[in-house]
Formats: structure tokens, sequence, C-alpha cells
């Protein structure tokens, strides 16, 4: 189990971690989600002993990791969000030679079954150089897990993958979870994150905004949406409806609101009525469940302490 | 132990893939080979270009086709190995390329250690190799005072020696500055610093750059304090390289 309390951490005078606290159970997936610039790397330099800080207390497995940072080697696996190689090695050579660092023996079976694993066996001999973004990131997410450690910290894994390659590390990060690993995730991928992750923490200006389950989170600050589609544009809906009290906000595109409203009974037999009032004929009348993004553009925007 | 057997093994793979070790040796062996021929060739070439008997004026002997491989050591084969070595660890760190080896439990005293020892031992080969060869076309090539070949080697060990300092202080200043270029341009300014204080006769027998001026002098002075001073140098830059490294963020 890893438990943070009341970390910061300055850079000169500016702050970028703000008195965060969060715990992450052993054999979960935690998502940490954030804007670029949040403090979701610092956060994750910290956690994996690259990085000092300035106040606070981390704690592996109820060891200080004040104490032990850069000896904690055995335990964890990262995948920064560039990865960096040796771009004359192939990845067999570079495997073995991060393997000879952790002192691993058996490296060559371990070397074989990841490289199967993360589908770069048929470029085992191709020098990294010549790698494209994704298959390094996949070689990244390899050199993570040698050595078998115990917690992954995984640092954007899919921002550079296609499709299918982002499929591929999302499966591959549920079974490290059923293997019994613990996996932190740090994304700006929120589709990613609600597939993957238990537990979910929204960071903005190196403030933990929103912490809490994935169910929670969704029961806690799911808000019913209403997606109306006008005949003409409807950008005056916003004035027009702005002393409704049920109504928490409106997004407009084009020739389309998304409502969202916080009180669903009134919403339900009112807002056809409201929406009457503004004499633009409707095309299309939808109401949906909030997303983790809608959760997360509202927490962000409003900046809220919640 | 394991990261010092990881590293050295992969400063191998690199100086041969980025030919670092061609590089090197080019710089180092080239001008050993070089050097006597150019000495010998060198009043033929004039003799088309000036008139009357230049033979009279330019006389050279075994001793001075050394010395001249000496002056290029100091000079131009210097500043080709500091160029192939001026990214020793900034290119590690400021490209990321740490990151990976860190989580996996790296011993930054066993990195720069590996790199250090690394570098030292390919240079001081070449080194040795350099003068072996140096004496060798010299001796065919030059008659007349000539050195023993022991001497010759007492001068290859000088250098060696200055080229490990450099190496050492060079790894410091790479470890300092982002850009490789500014720790070759610090190791320059201690260079000319020390140029420098080589004039104050008090503390010259201090200075690193006293190896490279004892080396190739008919009687060797005495050189006992250079060599305590460059090894506690060493030891000094080494543990700042060491301290720099463990302390490192944003790796």
């Amino acid at each position: 189990m890893i438990e943070v309390r009341n970390l910061t951490k300055r850079y000169g005078t500016i702050e970028v971690l703000k008195n965060i606290s969060f715990k992450i159970e052993s054999g979960s997936i935690y998502g940490f989600l954030g804007r670029n610039g949040a403090g979701k790397t610092t956060t994750m330099n910290i956690l994996t002993g690259l990085s000092g800080y300035d106040a606070g207390e981390i704690l592996v497995d109820n060891m200080n990791l004040g104490a032990i940072r850069r000896k904690i080697g055995g335990k964890i696996g990262y995948l920064p969000e560039n990865p960096a190689f040796y771009n004359y090695m192939n990845p067999v050579e570079y495997l073995s030679f991060i393997a000879d660092i952790r002192g691993m023996k058996n490296k060559d079976s371990q070397i074989g079954k990841l490289l199967e694993i993360v589908n770069l066996k048929d470029a085992a001999k191709k020098r990294i150089g010549r790698y494209s973004r994704g298959m390094r990131q996949r070689l990244g997410i390899a050199s993570a897990l040698l050595g078998d450690p115990e917690i992954v910290f995984l640092d954007e894994p899919t921002s550079a993958l296609d499709p299918e390659g982002r499929l591929d590390v999302l499966d591959m990060i549920l079974k490290l979870k059923k293997q019994g690993k613990t996996v932190f995730l740090s994304t700006h991928i929120l589709n990613d994150a609600e597939r993957v992750c238990d537990h979910l923490s929204i960071i903005d200006k190196g403030k933990i905004i929103i912490s809490a389950s994935l169910d929670e989170l969704k029961k806690k600050y799911t808000l019913p949406i209403y997606d109306i589609e006008f005949e003409k544009a409807c950008g005056e809906i916003k004035d027009k409806f702005s002393d409704i009290s049920w109504i928490d906000s409106i997004k407009v595109k084009n020739n389309t609101a998304s409502i969202y409203v916080n009180d669903i009974d009134k919403a339900k037999s009112r807002l056809i009525y409201e929406t009457e009032r503004l004499n633009n004929p409707v095309i299309s009348f939808r109401i949906r469940e909030s997303s983790l993004e809608d959760i997360f553009i509202r927490m962000v925007k409003h900046d809220a302490d919640i | 132990m394991p990261t010092f057997k990881a590293y050295f093994k992969k400063e191998i793979i690199e100086s041969v893939r980025q030919y670092k070790y061609i590089i090197m040796a080019a710089g180092i062996i080239l001008f050993a080979i070089a050097d006597p021929i150019m000495l010998k060739v060198l009043p033929e070439m004039l003799k088309g270009q000036l008139s009357g008997d230049i033979s009279s004026l330019i006389k050279i002997d075994f001793n001075m086709a050394v010395q001249n491989y000496i002056k290029d050591l100091s000079q131009i084969s210097y500043f080709i190995v500091i160029l192939a070595l001026m990214g020793i660890l900034s290119d590690e760190i400021y490209k990321h390329k740490l990151v990976f080896p860190y989580t996996k439990g790296l011993n930054p005293a066993a990195l720069v250690l590996s790199k250090v020892l690394h570098y030292s031992i390919a240079l001081v080969i070449l080194i040795f190799a350099g003068f072996a060869i140096n004496y060798y076309y010299a001796y065919t090539l030059f008659e007349g005072n000539v050195i023993p070949f022991s001497k010759v080697m007492s001068y290859a060990m000088y250098i060696s020696i200055y080229y490990v300092y450099t190496v050492v202080l060079l790894t410091f200043f790479s470890s300092l500055f982002k850009k490789s270029i500014l720790a070759v341009i610090s190791l320059l300014v201690v260079d000319a610093i020390s140029a420098a204080l080589m004039n104050i006769s008090k503390i010259s027998a201090f200075i690193p750059a006293r190896l490279l001026s004892v080396a190739g002098t008919p009687d060797m002075a005495d050189i006992t304090k250079t060599i305590v001073s460059v090894a506690i140098l060493c030891i000094i830059f080494f543990t700042a390289t060491v301290i720099r490294m463990n302390r490192i963020e944003n790796l």
C-alpha cells in the first residue's frame, strides 16, 4: 500500500504540489487525472524516488520513502511519459542492461516473455533508434515490468498509441491487476481511466480536487445532462435560462445545447416547457448520464473544493 | 557492483557503435604515425618553396620527433578526445536516459566509476600504443639524440595520468550542465587557469598541467607532488560528481 500525506513540492518559490494526500490500496488500479502541468508527473517522479519533496510523508508498505528513496528500485516499475533509451541498442540488449542493473538472474527467459507480451518479439533485433513512438512506448512498458515489480507507475502509457495499441495496453494493465500488482496510472485520456481504474483522483494546479472510487464518483458527482438539438443557433439559451435554479450549467455547440441539471425531477417536468419559450424548433431531445469527462471538466473548470 | 558491470558493458557497446574508440584512436594514434613522417618530409617540402640550403636550419632528430608528438597530445589530440567525451553524463541526464536505470536500483557511484574507469583505460591503452608507434617511426626515420624506450614510456605514463584527470574533471562538468559543450568550455577555462598558475613557481608543482610540461624534458623532474595533487583532485571531483548524481532531480 502507498500512502501519501500532505505532500508538498516547490521549485524555487513556485509550489507545484500543495499538501496533497491520497492512499493507494495494494492490488488496485489508481487513476491520477489532470491537465498538462497539473502536477501528475511531479507526483510520479516523487513516488518513484526520482525527485525529492519539501514536506509531507510517503509510506510504501509502511516504510518511509524519504529514507529509502532511490533504494526502492526492487519494488517498482516506472514508465515515464517519453521513455528514453540507448538508440544504438536493440531491445534485448537494453532489457538485458536494465536486468543487469537489477542484478537479475534468469534474465533471458523474462526478457523473452516480456517482449512477447508487448508484441516486440519480431522486432527484437531491430535497433531502438529505428522504432516508432508506439514501439518505444511498448518497450518502455517492458522495461517497467522487468524484475516483476509490485507497484507499476505508468505516466500517460497510451498517449502515443493507435487505438489498437491503446486497447492492448489497457488489457495489459488489467492483467497486471489480476496478477496482484498495484498500478498507478497517470493519464489525461479519461476514457482509459474510466475503463480500468478502481479509484480516481483529479489533480489541478497542484491540489487534489477530488478523490474517490469510480462508483462513488459517478454516484456522487454524476448529473443528468439533456442534449437538445435546435433547428437554429441557440446561443441565447444561456441568458434565457440563467435564472432557473435547477439548471447547473449549459454548454452550447452550434445548434446543440447540453444542459446539466441538479434536480432531475424538476427537469423532467419543466424542461420541455422552458424550451418551448425559446421559439426555436427542437430537432432532438436526449437525456444522458455525465461521463467521467463531464465530471472532470466540471471539477477542473470550477476548481471546486469538494 | 551490478550497476558497475552493466554500465561498463554498456560503455563498451556505445563506444564501438558510436565510433568513440575510432575517434579517440584517430586523435591519438594518427599523430603518432603522421608526426614523424611529416617532420621527415617537411624539409623536402620547404626545399621547393624556399631558396638556399635549409637543411642546416631545420635539424630534426629522434627526440624532437617525440617532443612534437607530446605537443600534439596536449593540443589537437586532447581537443579531439574531450569533444568525443563531452556528453559523458549530460547526454544521460538531460535526455532522460537514467529514468529506467534509477528506478531499477542504479547505484550512482558505480555509474560514475564505470564511466571514468572505462574511458581512462581506453585512453591509457591508446596513449601507450601511440607512444610505442611513435617511437618506432621516430627511430626508423631519424638519427641522433635517441631516448631509451623506457623513458618514452614514462612520458606516456605522465600524459596518461593527465588524461585520466581530464576524464574525471570532464565527467564532473558534464554532470553540471545541460549542454555538453559547456562542459568542454569549463574544462578549457580550467586548463587556461592552470597554465597561468604554472607561472607561479611556489604552486606550479601542484598543478596537473605540470605533467604535460615535464613529459619530454631531458631530465624529468620529481613529480611526486604533482601526482599526489592530481590524485587528490581526482578524488574530490569524483566525489562531487557522485554527490551530484545522488541529488540530481528531473532525470
